[in-house]
């Protein structure tokens, strides 16, 4: 009997080691988001922060590249995948401003009302929550467009 | 006062800019940015009190750098391994992507109203949505199109020194459903003497068979395809004339392989990137506002560095 609890103690260990290649935008680093979150993030920093965010993100879309020799359907593939990664990072980075305007500082393009603080945080929330939700090896896929059940 | 300035002088030279450029490699901003005239960076009051923000902090982690995807760009047609084709390293000679127009007249029309009320949000949104709009529609273009895969040099040899009457490329293409159109396959002879240079019609059935072929004499032949057949696998043999012809089952191999694909890809991103980047100035109220108190001298900068393919 305790043979078989370690034995599936074992299996299960095994499996949730397991990691599944997903392409999914990542969140933006926790001092990121804290900053813009507390409002302590100038424009021009944000400017610089959305700037290189797309950057790396185009520079990851570009990796994505067919080969010389892949066939049509494989680079629709990977150009899809490309397209949808790009997708996302623009709507991550429309939530990290959604999160700038959230925070309470005015000057760093936050609001004093709370309830607009709700609206903004929410906002945030869900387009995040749509980013880390939409797997670009998956949607690519997808031939039939699908507005999101959000909207 | 300056307000007006930067009304009058910004955004009609940026939206004018926006729609002039008729190729990303081209793309310029004007030198001529004016001050933005009240003085403010935010656009806003300034921050009171020690004010908590509604809904949980995020607390995300992690970089893009570190992120893993699926697919690393290998594969190969399997064409160029054909059943008795000689293992031919291909040579990469993609040409240079076209440049597109990507910007339509509608966006003059909205960074035109923008400049005649700065301060208005709907239009500034509106105009953040129209270039991403376009930006996509341009990177569209650049997608794969069927048929590009097979596009180069398929290089045949035929030992045999007796003569061929005609050469003849076939090729059968998994495809999505759609039409299928006719392309050309030009064949030439690899030897110098070049006058059997022809060319042979390429058909494409809906089942996605393809055959063309082109009436010659002997040696050793390329097939080029110059046209856009449904990608995916193909064969191309010399037929000998007569009967028991040795080159009768000879398979060709991809020899010099011209897909744009790849170049178009990097192209795409490029272009959506540089487009991303732009519109966040206008969907972002505190960007927006930052850009418009710089000094011409920054802000010429910022917007150049969107050029950077």
């Amino acid at each position: 009997m305790k043979k078989h609890l370690v034995q599936a103690l074992f299996i299960v260990g095994v499996l949730s080691s397991l990691s599944f290649a997903r392409t999914v935008v990542p969140p933006a680093p926790g001092n990121i988001t804290s900053a813009l979150a507390a409002g302590t993030a100038d424009a021009g920093t944000q400017l610089v922060w959305h700037n290189q965010l797309i950057a790396e993100c185009t520079t990851i879309a570009i990796s994505f590249q067919p080969a010389q020799r892949d066939s049509y359907l494989t680079a629709k593939q990977k150009f899809s995948k490309g397209f949808c990664y790009m997708s996302m990072c623009m709507t991550r980075s429309v939530a990290l401003d959604f999160l700038a305007q959230s925070s309470p500082n005015p000057a760093n393009g936050g609001t004093t009302n709370t309830t607009m603080q709700t609206t903004y945080r929410n906002t945030y929330n869900s387009l995040m929550a749509q980013v880390s939700g939409t797997d670009c090896d998956v949607a690519q896929s997808v031939t039939a467009p699908v507005m999101p059940t959000s909207y | 006062m300056s307000m007006k300035i930067f009304t009058l002088t910004l955004l009609p030279v940026l939206s004018l800019a926006l729609v002039s450029q008729t190729g990303c490699a081209n793309r310029s901003y004007p030198s001529g940015y004016s001050n933005f005239p009240n003085g403010n960076t935010s656009g806003g009051a300034p921050p009171t009190g020690t004010q908590s923000p509604a809904g949980p902090v995020p607390t995300g982690s992690g970089t893009i750098a570190g992120m893993d995807y699926a697919g690393n760009g290998t594969g190969t047609v399997s064409a160029s391994t054909a059943s008795g084709a000689a293992a031919v390293a291909p040579t990469i000679d993609a040409q240079a992507p076209e440049s597109y127009a990507y910007l339509p007249p509608s966006i003059t029309q909205t960074a035109t109203a923008l400049a005649q009320d700065p301060t208005n949000a709907a239009l500034r949104m509106q105009l953040a949505g129209e270039i991403m709009t376009a930006c996509a529609t341009d990177a569209a273009t650049l997608a794969p199109q069927p048929g590009e895969p097979l596009m180069g040099d398929w290089l045949a040899t035929c030992t045999d020194t007796g003569e061929i009457t005609y050469v003849y490329v076939t090729a059968k293409y998994p495809t999505q459903s759609g039409s299928f159109g006719t392309g050309f396959a030009k064949f030439y002879s690899a030897a110098a003497n070049s006058s059997d240079a022809g060319i042979g019609m390429l058909s494409l059935n809906t089942q996605g068979d393809a055959n063309a072929y082109y009436a010659t004499t002997y040696g050793t032949y390329l097939a080029t395809f110059t046209d856009k057949p449904t990608a995916g696998t193909a064969v191309a043999q010399l037929v000998s004339g007569g009967s028991g012809g040795v080159c009768s089952t000879v398979a060709a191999a991809l020899s010099v392989s011209r897909n744009p694909i790849p170049k178009k890809h990097t192209e795409a991103m490029s272009r959506l990137g540089a487009c991303y980047r732009q519109a966040m100035v206008f969907v972002s109220p505190i960007i927006y506002g930052y850009v418009y108190n710089l000094n011409p001298a920054a802000a010429q900068s910022i917007f150049s560095s969107f050029n950077y393919y």
